[in-house]
């Protein structure tokens, strides 16, 4: 496979910044996750995006829409853009918000790409608690130098525990 | 050595296999995930419960594939 593809979904999605349907994108979860650890499988690429205006009720319409106007497929929870799931997750919480702020930059095909950094990528998986997520949290502290103080200081802020 | 010394070895030797691998650069990484998508894709036949999201291969049209409209069509059997 052309593995550009994802450099492609993310064009995509720069466009639906540029078209005013969301504020701002990065990447998060296995696929941010990626960028830091050996690799693992993943079925998907999930987006965390800044809402168009801070809403009560968030609506993932108008994104599907244009993409769906654009030949792409919903496929349950994803839309599948070039063959690939994409998951739009807006952000939902003071952690996420937190998480948004201070993404890191990463070249991916050339392109600049949005990434959670991977203190954060550990705090929300240890709030999402999944098995899976308890893996990718193992993978990072193993294979990466974690900034130690500002992970302490996430997990006590957010009343997470290793 | 003792064999407690050479079992750190070999965790070290683990271990610096992991940290290489997680150095290589994305996308690497991501030509990797893909071929663990084709043998999970592959070997999906023989296990149970198997969803959509073990036929997801990455550059193909898997979402045409004849197992994932299999998979459809049961799932509309139950529902009814």
């Amino acid at each position: 496979m052309d593995s550009k593809i994802e450099s492609k979904i993310f064009k995509e999605i720069e466009e639906l910044k540029k078209q005013g349907i969301i504020k701002d994108f990065a990447i998060c979860g296995a696929f941010a996750t990626l960028f830091y650890t050996e690799p693992f499988n993943t079925i998907d690429i999930d987006i965390l995006y800044k809402p168009k205006e801070e809403e009560f009720l968030i609506s993932l319409s108008p994104i599907y829409n244009w993409l769906k106007n654009k030949g792409y497929t919903e496929h349950e929870e994803h839309i599948i853009i070039e063959n690939i799931p994409v998951q739009f997750l807006p952000i939902y919480d003071k952690l996420t918000e937190e998480a948004f702020k201070n993404t890191e930059i990463k070249k991916y095909h050339g392109v600049d790409v949005k990434i959670l950094s991977p203190e954060y990528l550990i705090a929300i998986c240890l709030m999402t608690g999944r098995l899976k997520d308890k893996m990718r949290v193992e993978f990072m502290l193993q294979q990466i130098d974690i900034d130690k103080n500002l992970l302490n200081c996430l997990l006590c802020k957010y009343g997470l525990k290793l | 050595m003792t064999s407690k010394e050479l079992a750190e070895n070999i965790f070290k030797s683990k271990e610096r296999y992991h940290k290489s691998m997680a150095k290589l650069p994305i996308e690497e990484k991501v030509k990797m995930v893909i071929e663990l998508q084709k043998a999970i894709a592959a070997t999906a036949k023989y296990r149970k419960n198997v969803t959509w999201r073990d036929y997801v291969v990455w550059g193909t049209d898997w979402l045409s594939s004849k197992e994932i409209c299999s998979l459809q069509a049961t799932k509309k059997v139950i529902q009814s």
